[in-house]
């Protein structure tokens, strides 16, 4: 359920980020502070960060620490934990969803802080699914559903889901750390998402424009077979 | 992946973005200049240096990057963050259609017997200069 009423204590924790944050969370030298008052340059590249923590297993931003009146317990009576802050969930899952995933037995609330870090940014529909699980909890993202992926991170992606205790900590990985990282400089709308087969190439031609000219020159390729072509170009009125 | 030599064959043709391995989304702020478009433009009036698909294929993805950068300085959405170079970019609907006019209005399966055939008209002769 989320608690509206939690409030992120951005001053102490633009103070504090190692006692809030778990380490790893943050580009070297960077420091999370009040989404207000974050340029475009740095909310970029803690998005960057983030989806390459993400691709690499991990939750993107693991909250350690809540001040004592957000925190909620997860049965009553019993002992208190620290709950994490999932900006990707700020509206509270359904009952069902509840019951089918096993790691969302205990949801805390979305601050809406942290949500306007990544609206600001114009990133809302780009969420990184596991922004702001806490280590005990890495599931499935709901954000996954309706994010598209590149082709050739689907089969990745898809095996995902280990709670984040079952994984190396994504800096103390380096084996593949310049395959990750050139990964993670790869946007997904860019050629080399695409470039696998030649149905993702041609898909991907066709999401470039919209105009007719292009498109029919497009339909033209799609009827042929890789092979040579004979190719007319005429003066056009 | 299917023949990397033959999607980007190095024949110094494009731009150095103009290729699949690229792993941007933006052209680089070289392209959003009257110099840059020129290149491009350029490039595009060369006639391919072999007529296989790769190749048409490799021009439609040079052409449509530059449509598509172009596209988005001309308009974006409010929330989308693009570059400063793109927000600022001098091109605009003018040289859209400039690049339109570097396609191909057709594109056959050569069969046997055609090659003498080939109608092949230099894309240049329709481009306008800038």
């Amino acid at each position: 359920m989320n608690n509206s009423r939690a409030v992120v204590p951005w001053k102490e924790l633009t103070l504090a980020n190692d006692k809030y944050l778990l380490k790893g969370s943050l580009p070297e030298n960077t420091n999370l502070c009040d989404p207000s008052k974050l340029q475009q340059f740095a909310v970029i590249n803690l998005w960057n960060f983030w989806m390459r923590k993400q691709r690499q297993g991990g939750p993107g931003l693991t909250f350690i620490h809540a001040k004592h009146e957000d925190r909620r317990a997860r049965d009553k009576g019993k002992k208190r934990t620290v709950e994490f802050v999932d900006p990707s969930m700020s509206p509270p899952p359904t009952k069902a969803q509840r019951s089918i995933s096993p790691t969302n037995t205990s949801r805390s609330p979305s601050p809406a802080s942290l949500y306007e870090l990544i609206h600001t940014a114009g990133l809302e529909e780009r969420v990184p699914p596991h922004i702001g699980q806490n280590e005990h909890q890495a599931g499935p993202s709901r954000m996954a559903d309706h994010q598209p992926i590149p082709a050739e991170r689907v089969q990745s992606d898809t095996s995902q889901g280990p709670s984040l205790t079952d994984q190396q900590p994504p800096d103390t990985d380096n084996h593949n750390h310049d395959e990750d990282d050139k990964e993670a400089d790869m946007d997904p709308d860019s050629p080399k998402a695409h470039m696998q087969t030649k149905k993702g190439r041609f898909q991907f031609l066709k999401s470039l424009s919209q105009d007719e000219i292009y498109r029919a020159m497009l339909r033209s390729m799609e009827r042929i077979k890789v092979s040579n072509l004979i190719i007319q170009f005429e003066e056009l009125g | 992946m299917q023949g990397a030599s033959n999607l980007n064959p190095n024949d110094n043709i494009y731009p150095t973005w103009g290729h699949w391995d690229s792993g941007s989304k933006y052209l680089p702020a070289s392209f959003h200049s009257r110099d840059g478009f020129k290149e491009v433009q350029k490039a595009l009036k060369v006639p391919l240096p072999e007529q296989t698909y790769h190749h048409m294929e490799r021009f439609a993805l040079v052409l449509g990057l530059a449509l598509r950068d172009i596209g988005t300085a001309v308009v974006h959405a409010d929330h989308e963050v693009v570059p400063d170079w793109i927000n600022q970019s001098p091109l605009g609907e003018k040289h859209i259609q400039n690049l339109l006019k570097c396609c191909p209005a057709t594109i056959a399966e050569k069969t046997a017997g055609t090659e003498a055939g080939y109608v092949l008209f230099i894309p240049y002769l329709h481009c306008e200069k800038e």
